[in-house]
């Protein structure tokens, strides 16, 4: 099962995802995870125990970052720690290009 | 020869070899060089003097002195002693020899010639080379040099000898040659059909240097002469041998082998050739009447031309051949040089589908009308169509009394077109007056005799609208065929779980895709879809149904059947039917004619053909070439293949505008001032009025002229 792991310091948040990011999450995504990170300016999201993901679960990482980004164009998000396995399927779906570099980079 | 061959001697003092006329002068000759008298060395007599008949085959007389030394004096002696007896012979036969032969200027002069080299005074200093050995003759004060060529090798005393070299008396010469050898070498092959057999061969070769004769000198070069061999190990029986283990047993060709096993030089013999199949022929169908349109003025008997016979139109009566079928005719087997048979080609019969109005007879050999009317045959590979384009002629005007014309043949109207009517043909429509306010749709060509206002003509099986629309298509296939891999690639990632596909199908997925790695897909489907829209009524349904699909797959947010694999690829099979259905190839025959338009929109899958006075504020598409004989004023005009127009563009300023796709030409006599012209996405506007252009893209995308 899915869950995660919010640790804040006033503008900054760092979100541990815990479990596979697929349509499961849809729920938990849309009624916590985007109401407790809209008030920080900078967001980590760490995909270190993120083992699977489905095209739904990417749809709600794209909407979350996306919405994050609506309120303000000064927030920063930025994902880390992506199994190398999860990382060969974003970029298979050039997720570095939709969301930006400052985002996601697979250069590292 | 200065060669010392007892080492042993050499110890014992300084040794030479001395020639001379008879023993006598030879040891004279020596004691001179070391400077010593006779008591004080050992003679050794190497080669006694001979005079041989008229003294031409004459030898020297060669002996060897050795200086002695205290301790070897004893045992040179007896050498000593035997050598006197022997010079004592050898004087009196030369005594003898003098008194035999009269002495005389010629065998004197005879003499010098031919034994020039025999006088030993020539020699002293010198070196020279005979029969590839070397002698030489040095002095106290005077040793001869010897200069190598690369070609030889030269050993002094065992040591090998580079540059130039000093020979002295003790000094022990070998002259080595180098040899190269190239071993020959030979293949046979055969070619894949196995009508061949290739023999190639490699003759090897053998160069070896002979050194050359020098003449006695203070110094010698030595030459070396080059020698080729060639080595061709061929024989005619291996050849057969090898031959026969490839079980080769037909076609030889003994010619070549001769030539082969001969060579001198490398080459490819064909030995053995089998007998290629003779190919036949597939049926066909031989056409006994003109179907083709000639179009253009006629020419009278005299030259000139009749413009009032501008078209000729084709028919036949009822009961007339229009065409023979010929059967197929099988081709001849061959045989491979293995003497197994190759089939030739299959041939296959042509394939007759008779439409209306016409029969096959005598066993299908004969097509002949039943009705009389246009032959139309139509063929593809070893399909052909024939039928009979039935003609409806519509003696006056088309307009209210008449009523719109709808006909599944030819129709001719000999009359006008007026306001608001419509003429619809499956073939050709000719119409001898003019089209006014009107439609006039045929499948196949529309010719008007006059002039079209403020109409709209179009010829094709298609339309304007669904031919950009295929176009389009093509790319919009294109993408989805690079998707379809992309998400059967995601699929096999081992991080990518395919949960959600039974829940929400591809939908997520698609989404994702076409937000990046597939945009220009989205693009290609809403143009897609608003071309569709303003196309309307002209289309067929199947377009406005795909347009449909295209939208419920790229542009829905709502999970639908397209939205799964077999989905994806059962859309993407409907398109590849569409484009293939819709080539604009088939409508190259079309053809749209008329003097003069006016704010008229012409449509034709092939070529358009104004030849009078010209084109005024009209739109042009054609599949074909687009040929303007007089002036294009205000406008579109768009032609697939070219564009030759003899005057474009205004002087009031009104925008003509003449397009081509990358790949067209345009051809303008007198371009104005405001004319633009376009080749693919690259734009031109005449800033002032230029004659006899030809305009196409270069490399780089640009106009030139």
């Amino acid at each position: 099962m899915f869950s995660y792991n919010l640790k804040q310091d006033e503008q900054y948040a760092t979100i541990q995802f815990h479990g596979d990011l697929d349509i499961e999450v849809t729920e938990i995504m849309e009624y916590e995870i985007i109401p407790a990170l809209q008030s920080f300016s900078h967001i980590e999201i760490d995909f270190q125990e993120v083992p699977f993901v489905d095209s739904t679960g990417i749809g709600l990482l794209l909407n979350l970052i996306q919405t994050l980004k609506k309120n303000s164009e000064a927030v920063q998000v930025t994902i880390k720690n992506i199994q190398p396995l999860v990382k060969e399927v974003f970029e298979m779906l050039q997720l570095e290009d939709i969301l930006g570099d400052e985002v996601i980079s697979f250069q590292n | 020869m200065v060669r010392e061959t007892d080492k042993g001697v050499n110890k014992m003092g300084q040794s030479i070899l001395s020639r001379g006329k008879d023993i006598k002068e030879a040891i004279q000759q020596g004691l001179d060089i070391l400077g010593t008298k006779q008591e004080q060395v050992a003679i050794e007599i190497i080669q006694q003097e001979s005079k041989g008949f008229m003294r031409l085959r004459s030898k020297e007389a060669v002996v060897k002195l050795t200086k002695l030394e205290e301790e070897g004096l004893k045992v040179i002696e007896d050498a000593f002693e035997v050598s006197l007896q022997e010079i004592e012979h050898s004087i009196s036969k030369v005594l003898e020899n003098i008194e035999q032969v009269p002495y005389s200027p010629e065998v004197t002069d005879l003499f010098k010639r031919e034994q020039g080299s025999f006088i030993t005074q020539d020699k002293v200093g010198k070196v020279w080379i005979k029969d590839g050995r070397i002698y030489c003759e040095p002095t106290e004060l005077k040793y001869p040099t010897i200069t190598v060529c690369k070609e030889i090798k030269l050993l002094k005393n065992g040591e090998l000898v580079k540059g130039t070299a000093v020979a002295t008396k003790d000094d022990q010469f070998e002259i080595e040659t180098i040899e190269e050898t190239v071993e020959p070498s030979w293949e046979i092959t055969m070619d894949a059909q196995r009508l061949n057999v290739f023999l190639h061969v490699k003759p090897g070769l053998r160069k070896t240097y002979k050194v050359k004769d020098v003449e006695p000198d203070f110094h010698i070069n030595i030459e070396a002469e080059e020698k080729i061999e060639v080595i061709n190990n061929l024989e005619y029986k291996g050849i057969l041998e090898e031959l026969e283990e490839l079980r080769v047993i037909h076609g030889f060709n003994h010619n070549e082998i001769v030539k082969a096993v001969n060579t001198e030089k490398p080459g490819q013999f064909i030995i053995a050739t089998g007998i290629a199949p003779k190919d036949g022929e597939n049926g066909r169908i031989e056409i006994l009447t003109e179907t083709k349109n000639r179009v253009g003025p006629k020419e009278r008997a005299d030259g000139s031309l009749d413009f009032r016979e501008v078209k000729e139109i084709p028919t036949v009566q009822k009961g007339q051949v229009i065409a023979l079928v010929h059967m197929q005719k099988p081709g001849l087997p061959g045989a491979t040089v293995t003497n197994e048979p190759i089939p030739p080609k299959p041939t296959f019969p042509l394939t007759i589908h008779t439409g209306k109005g016409v029969s096959l007879i005598e066993n299908g050999t004969k097509i002949v009308a039943t009705e009389s009317g246009r032959p139309v045959i139509e063929g593809k590979g070893l399909l052909t169509k024939v039928s009979i384009m039935q003609k409806l002629v519509h003696p006056g005007d088309i307009n209210f009394t008449s009523g719109n014309l709808r006909f599944k043949g030819d129709i001719d109207v000999l009359g006008n077109v007026e306001d608001g009517m419509l003429v619809e043909a499956d073939g050709q429509i000719s119409i001898y007056r003019n089209v006014f306010s009107s439609t006039v749709t045929s499948r196949e060509t529309v010719i008007v005799s006059g002039n079209s206002i403020n109409s709209t003509i179009s010829a094709g099986q298609q339309n304007v609208f669904a031919s950009e629309l295929i176009f389009i298509l093509t790319q919009i296939q294109e993408q989805m065929v690079a998707m379809n891999a992309s998400i059967k690639q995601l699929m096999n990632l081992p991080a990518f779980k395919t949960t959600d596909f039974a829940r929400k199908g591809l939908l997520s997925l698609i989404k994702i895709l076409v937000e990046k790695k597939f945009k220009s897909l989205i693009i290609s489907v809403k143009q897609f879809s608003e071309l569709t829209k303003s196309g309307g009524q002209l289309l067929s349904s199947e377009l406005v149904m795909l347009e449909e699909q295209l939208r419920l797959c790229f542009l829905s947010s709502i999970s639908n059947e397209y939205h799964s694999i077999e989905g994806l690829s059962s859309l993407l099979k409907r398109i590849e039917e569409m484009i293939e259905k819709h080539d604009p190839e088939k409508d190259k025959d079309c053809l749209v004619e008329m003097k003069y338009a006016h704010n008229s929109l012409i449509f034709s899958g092939g070529d358009v053909l104004i030849n009078g006075q010209g084109c005024y504020n009209s739109k042009i598409h054609a599949g074909g070439n687009l040929v303007i004989h007089g002036v294009l004023r205000g406008g579109e005009v768009y032609a697939r293949l070219g564009v030759i127009i003899k005057e474009a563009g205004s002087d009031g300023g009104v925008v003509s505008k003449i397009m081509v796709p990358s790949n067209g030409k345009i051809k303008i006599g007198l371009a104005k001032e405001g004319t633009v012209i376009q080749i693919g996405k690259a734009k031109y506007t005449f800033q002032k009025e230029q004659r006899d252009i030809t305009a196409r893209l270069d490399e780089n995308e640009r106009i030139v002229f």
